[in-house]
């Protein structure tokens, strides 16, 4: 049981609450407010820090990623189709523990495929403490369903000579086998079906990573007549299909920026963001690098300054990284903002990360538990 | 003659002592620093109006492939930056892969960065002669600052999965380290007969070498971990010059490399950890390297990684505790030295070329620090416009 005392705290939603006390019981938030005093609570005197609700990186297909490259295990090569596959069985806790996630603050991840495979499998919301037990650090299984119409899809199976081999392919591959749900009776329908049918009816929301302006109007348009709930992943070409977004309901996880200079980054106008977000868009953050697993954890930090950069509001930047998320992945009960009876997975920070870079972690938490400082 | 004066900012020398930093002017006169000094006049120069502004040496980028690796159609990147036929490829030339209407050099200048070691790839065991060159141009022969700079060589993961896996040595780290003291040992022959006025058959590799086994340029070794023990063994073994790049992992060897008096170009910062090659990242060695006297760089690896990341690359730096002017060092003065260029760039001082940049807020402090002005050769040539 801890009181985190006299924080400057950012709920996540926007707002900040100074002089604010937190008290956690061994897993939950318990009251936030002001002078809180509950005898046999231990102390963390947070005057003069910033204290963040626990990021979540959205997107994060490392977690699957083994270690040996040759052989990942965050994609099933053999088939660019399989809504069936979960990534839960992929996950290393090593490999996520190994990238000690929670020195930038990030207390959850977005465990997904790798952006390979037209449909690669299913997402889980899993926690980055190292401390908690196994089973437990899976907070949402089977949150989303990760998509891609990236060109590395068309590339490595065309390497393999499979199908698809080009744009067509791949969102004909989509259109089909969305289709196909329509000619089975549903008592027949295969694991495979029985996801795909949840994503159809908005149970399952999608990810879909798209970055072009004509691979972000497909992902639009393949799935307009259906009640999805989709958000597209690195949209690194949002800027130039603005209203198309907007009118779809989407939301957005832009993905990384900062990682290759040049023509990976599609001359980005950063700026827009605030057309997203002045439209209502729910927006996020992703650290993967256009579908690979190549950014250690410092990168979802820069991603964010670069936002403030390109003078986005530091608060609606902090929503991108808490509550926005947990809105996408459904798991906005329990955590995403420092609320009574959310998870308590607290940040506190020495200064704001977003705005200098002598910004330290002080204190990390993740259900209640402190698993780095203190 | 061309004229610019930079009014009353402060000025970051990175010349070290007592006036390392100071609000003054500076005037440029053609492509050269003419004058530093408080309250400079003249008349006909273009002035800079630098109040509350911070006015750097150019930032220099110690390890780049700028120009050879094309990745506007990523992931179908094109690469000129390795000549993957042989091994040892040490009589290559980077300059002809040079393409200087890639877009690298415009994110580069206008990220601050005014002069870029442009070193090939890590394919080979060796892999060429690298070149510094400047980042404004539109022919690399006429923005070259010299070459060659380094010789270039690879340990570890990356001449091992070019060659080995094709079938051919080296498939081993064993391999790569012969193959490496077996090229040096072939060179030092040669030179040695040449010397006696043998007249040996003439050895292109073995010429791309002598200028190393001179310590005239350093052996510039690709490596991380462990491999830069074996990096420092082999150049101490030809009493060569060495600059250890990437240097994942230095942590772990901090008295190794301090006694070696081994540079280190370290980066890119804010990769993923858990690859082979790449267990440790820990930007944390820049500050306890530096602490031990050890000449260190950060680098970014562009465009493989952003130039444009240079500030979050510094900031990380920082983060882990070193300090902000220290950091500056590190991509100034540090850079200029380890490339053998400190005579012409690095710092801001008389007679040194007129490459400047001048920042609103600290570059590695502040989130939004912004390049204002970028100034090469005495010439602006990039501006921050609000408007765009």
């Amino acid at each position: 049981m801890y009181i985190i005392k006299n924080g400057n705290v950012h709920i996540g939603d926007g707002r900040i609450v100074t002089g604010c006390d937190i008290l956690t019981d061994d897993r939950y938030i318990k009251k936030v407010g002001k002078n809180l005093n509950i005898p046999g609570a231990k102390i963390i005197d947070a005057s003069g820090k910033e204290v963040f609700p626990g990021f979540i990186n959205t997107v994060c297909s490392i977690a699957g990623m083994g270690y040996n490259q040759d052989c990942p295990d965050n994609i099933e090569a053999t088939d660019p189709f399989t809504p069936e596959l979960n990534i839960k069985y992929s996950i290393d806790p090593m490999m996520v523990d190994i990238q000690e996630y929670y020195k930038v603050g990030i207390t959850s991840i977005g465990a997904s495929p790798d952006s390979q495979s037209v449909v690669g499998g299913q997402m889980v919301v899993f926690k980055t403490s190292p401390k908690m037990k196994y089973f437990d650090r899976i907070l949402k299984d089977s949150a989303g369903l990760k998509c891609s119409v990236l060109p590395m899809v068309k590339q490595f199976f065309k390497s393999k000579n499979m199908a698809p081999k080009s744009k067509t392919g791949m969102f004909y591959l989509i259109e089909s086998r969305f289709d196909d749900l329509n000619h089975v009776d549903e008592k027949d329908y295969t694991t495979g079906q029985k996801v795909l049918k949840k994503a159809k009816d908005g149970e399952l929301p999608i990810f879909i990573s798209a970055a072009s302006k004509s691979e972000i109007n497909g992902a639009v348009n393949v799935f307009k007549d259906m009640n999805v709930k989709m958000n597209i992943v690195d949209a690194l070409e949002f800027d130039r299909c603005l209203p198309q977004i907007i009118r779809s309901g989407a939301g957005v996880v832009i993905g990384d920026f900062t990682a290759c200079s040049g023509g990976i980054k599609h001359d980005l106008d950063l700026t827009k963001v605030k057309d997203l977000i002045d439209n209502n868009v729910n927006v996020a953050i992703t650290s993967a690098r256009y579908g690979t697993a190549w950014d250690g954890r410092e990168v979802f930090l820069w991603d964010a300054i670069e936002l403030y950069r390109a003078g986005i509001d530091a608060e609606e930047i902090i929503k991108m990284l808490t509550l926005n998320p947990a809105k996408m992945l459904g798991v906005d009960n329990k955590i995403g903002s420092i609320e009574e009876g959310k998870d308590a997975d607290i940040t506190i920070f020495s200064a704001h990360p977003i705005k200098t870079y002598t910004a330290r972690v002080n204190i990390s938490m993740i259900n209640g538990e402190v698993v780095y400082g203190g | 003659m061309s004229k610019v004066l930079i009014k009353n900012g402060t000025l970051h020398t990175m010349t070290g002592g007592s006036c390392d930093k100071f609000i003054g002017d500076i005037l440029l006169e053609d492509n050269k620093i003419k004058k530093i000094d408080k309250d400079i006049i003249c008349q006909d120069a273009k002035v800079i109006d630098s109040t509350g502004l911070h006015v750097l040496p150019g930032l220099i980028d110690s390890h780049t492939h700028i120009g050879l690796f094309d990745v506007s159609s990523y992931p179908n990147t094109k690469d000129d930056a390795n000549e993957i036929t042989s091994a040892n490829t040490a009589e290559m030339d980077v300059r002809y892969s040079v393409n200087t209407e890639l877009p690298d050099f415009k994110s580069a200048y206008r990220s601050g960065v005014t002069s870029i070691v442009i070193t090939e790839g890590s394919a080979n065991v060796i892999n060429g002669s690298a070149m510094a060159a400047k980042t404004y141009g539109n022919n690399i022969f006429d923005m070259q600052i010299k070459y060659p700079v380094a010789l270039k060589v690879a340990f570890g993961g990356n001449p091992k999965r070019c060659h080995g896996m094709a079938g051919r040595p080296p498939y081993s780290r064993m391999a790569v380290a012969e193959i490496l003291t077996e090229a040096l040992q072939r060179a030092k022959d040669y030179m040695d007969a040449k010397d006696k006025g043998l007249n040996p058959p003439y050895d292109a590799k073995s010429e791309a070498i002598i200028p190393v086994l001179k310590r005239e340029i350093p052996l510039k070794i690709h490596c991380r971990q462990f491999d830069m023990l074996w990096a420092i063994e082999i150049a101490k073994q030809f009493n060569c010059r060495l600059s250890l790049d990437h240097a994942w992992g230095a942590t772990d060897y901090v008295d190794e490399i301090a006694e070696s008096g081994a540079m280190v170009c370290y980066g890119p910062v804010g990769i993923c950890r858990g690859d082979i090659e790449r267990t440790k990242a820990d930007v944390e060695a820049v500050k306890i390297l530096d602490d031990r006297g050890v000449l260190v760089s950060i680098m970014t690896d562009s465009p493989l990684f952003s130039e444009e990341c240079i500030c979050h690359y510094l900031g990380e730096a920082v983060r882990e505790g070193l300090n902000i002017d220290r950091a500056h060092r590190m991509v100034t003065i540090n850079a200029a030295t380890i490339a053998g260029i400190e005579d012409r760039v690095g710092s801001l001082e008389v007679g040194k070329d007129a490459d400047i940049v001048i920042f609103k807020g600290i570059l590695a402090l502040d989130a939004d620090a912004r390049v204002m002005y970028t100034i090469i050769d005495g010439q602006i040539v990039y501006e921050y416009d609000e408007n765009c």
